[in-house]
């Protein structure tokens, strides 16, 4: 076992995905990210919360065309968290 | 793997590695717009390019360069809109150091094709902007195809 400083806000593995799924993008909205983590609306907003607690990332709700939307994004600190939790995978791995 | 683990295996840390690759992997599959306007968004470019190279002071080429600058700007807007439409929002402007190299080296390998493409055939060979369209065209698609939302994705391969 390798002694690793974690960021265990991240490490959960819903939370990894919901990360490099919005690393992809500039805001994904919430009905795409439920799609391709197959989960519930319950058990997102669960982990959105915990994210957005950490500031990790930023939720926007906005109404268009008559439907109202929540967009999903990165904020600065949480591109910052993720790669550096990435980094540390990737010594642990031993490719740093 | 638990949230509250502060120490992991290489092993674990490998198959969360590769989780992280898969899911990027997968969304950017999901993500890919329709052949058709990126077929389109290729076609004109490709008639900015080979009209710039055949464009001449007693030629109508410079209106095929106006017409595919024209169609280009409103195919990438409808290629906007219509990743909006499904729920994703493209970074246009890059944000980090390693998109902003990417995005420089790509402007550069265009410009290059361009000026190219008019340069030769000036030189002699009147068949440098068919061929500069053709690069520069199957570049593009090969582009909007692999990398639809412009995130240059490398793999964490063990």
């Amino acid at each position: 076992m390798t002694k690793a400083a974690f960021d265990t806000v991240i490490h959960a593995p819903n939370r990894l995905q919901i990360c490099a799924l919005l690393e992809t993008t500039k805001e994904l909205e919430f009905q795409i990210v439920k799609e391709q983590l197959d989960v519930s609306d319950s058990v997102l907003s669960k982990h959105l919360k915990v994210l957005e607690d950490a500031n990790y990332i930023r939720l926007i709700k906005k109404t268009e065309f008559t439907r109202q939307r929540t967009w999903l994004s990165l904020t600065s600190l949480g591109r910052k968290a993720f790669k550096s939790h990435l980094r540390e995978l990737k010594r642990i791995v031993g490719k740093i | 793997m638990n949230n509250e683990k502060e120490t992991i295996s290489k092993e674990e840390a490998a198959a969360t590695l590769k989780s992280v690759d898969l899911t990027k992997h997968d969304a950017i599959k999901s993500f890919r717009i329709p052949l058709l306007l990126i077929t389109l968004i290729s076609l004109s470019y490709s008639l900015v390019v080979f009209s710039w190279g055949m464009t001449e002071h007693e030629n109508m080429w410079a209106l095929g360069m106006y017409i595919g600058a024209a169609s280009f700007g409103i195919f990438v807007a409808l290629y906007l809109y219509t990743f909006r439409l499904l729920g994703i929002k493209v970074t246009v402007l890059p944000r980090t150091k390693e998109r902003i190299r990417s995005e420089l080296v790509l402007v550069v390998i265009f410009g290059v094709i361009l000026i190219a493409g008019r340069q030769v055939r000036l030189l002699g060979f009147e068949f440098a902007p068919h061929i500069a369209a053709l690069i520069a065209g199957g570049y593009m698609v090969y582009l909007l195809y692999k990398y639809p939302t412009g995130e240059y994705l490398t793999m964490n391969k063990k």
